[in-house]
């Protein structure tokens, strides 16, 4: 996985560099409907990414499984604030490259289940 | 005619011991009430996978009586363990299909347990944390070593003062943990057995 990663990073525009300590800022869910849209290179550059965000968010990287599942869901309606938001996980993975998820079996199976209420604020026609 | 449809958001987590098996973090589908109802519907969305783990680990040989759910909500477990009989007012239009879980209960497959919200890995991946609070959950879901935290560190220095060097060395460090019995690094890098060992549980985890 660290050869994907790095070969990721490597083909990352100018303005995604930098590092960032989380993947999501507290507005992740946050929508304004008044944002600029994305131009066709830029949409076509998201797709790719999230895509292969989404691959690394099921093997070996669940802590950016949350920002990714938002981001899934906005690749219909592009716009500069979801461009910000992929660059910052992009930055959170350049600044953690070195973590890989470690699975243990000592113990029976256990679940977590949580939700948060109300925060999609999506449309639908 | 455009509705602003304010849904909620299920975050599903769930461990052998150490480290995360299976996680999901998915828009739910439907509108809800209130939190309670959306938390009821977050354990309705895990039925189907904790059910399939129980009947994948028994005809594994590891028989689990009971699969445990951790909860942070005290009505939303009192909702899915009384089903219809302590709807009131304000829960009285839940569909029987969201008490699914209750009879799963009534049979001992499932219980749900009380997790302080602290505790609640859930909630990893239903809201962005951020701070100490990422840090503690992070080390937890991904089981990083415990010496995890200098090597972040590090490799944020590392990127942001030079290119090379330290960083070869602190993956080969990470890699070299791989050795106990039961442990197994994904994304190791080098391609061997033990990933295709752990390739095959993953992959049967998210049919």
């Amino acid at each position: 996985m660290y050869e994907y990663i790095d070969k990721m990073l490597a083909e990352l525009p100018s303005d995604m560099n930098g590092v960032s300590t989380t993947p999501a800022a507290l507005h992740l869910f946050n929508v304004d409907d008044g944002a600029q849209k994305l131009d066709e290179d830029r949409a076509q550059l998201f797709h790719h990414l999230v895509a292969k965000l989404l691959y690394l968010s099921w093997r070996s990287r669940q802590d950016i499984q949350t920002a990714v599942a938002f981001l899934c869901t906005r690749v219909q309606s592009l716009d500069m604030d979801d461009y910000k938001k992929l660059a910052r996980v992009m930055k959170y993975i350049r600044g953690t490259k070195d973590m890989t998820l470690t699975i243990e079996a000592n113990d029976g199976p256990k679940w977590w289940v949580d939700s948060s209420y109300a925060v999609h604020p999506d449309e639908e026609s | 005619m455009q509705y602003i449809l304010m849904r909620s958001h299920s975050g599903i987590f769930m461990t052998l011991g150490k480290g995360t098996t299976y996680v999901a973090s998915s828009k739910q589908k439907l509108n809800t009430k209130s939190s309670m109802e959306a938390e009821l519907v977050a354990i309705d969305d895990s039925m189907a996978q904790v059910l399939w783990t129980r009947h994948f680990l028994a005809a594994q040989g590891e028989c689990v009586p009971t699969m445990t759910i951790y909860q942070d909500n005290e009505s939303t477990i009192l909702l899915a363990e009384n089903g219809k009989a302590s709807s009131g007012k304000q829960t009285k239009h839940l569909d029987v299909k969201y008490f699914f879980v209750t009879d799963k209960i009534k049979k001992v497959e499932v219980k749900i347990a009380y997790c302080p919200t602290q505790d609640m890995l859930g909630n990893f991946f239903t809201k962005p944390l951020q701070g100490t609070q990422i840090v503690r959950m992070r080390s937890k879901i991904l089981n990083l070593p415990s010496s995890s935290s200098t090597a972040v560190h590090r490799s944020v220095l590392k990127n942001v003062k030079k290119n090379d060097g330290s960083g070869s060395e602190s993956i080969s460090r990470l890699s070299g943990t791989e050795n106990d019995g039961s442990r197994a690094v994904i994304g190791g890098g080098d391609g061997n057995s033990r990933n295709y060992a752990v390739k095959a549980t993953k992959g049967s985890g998210q049919d």
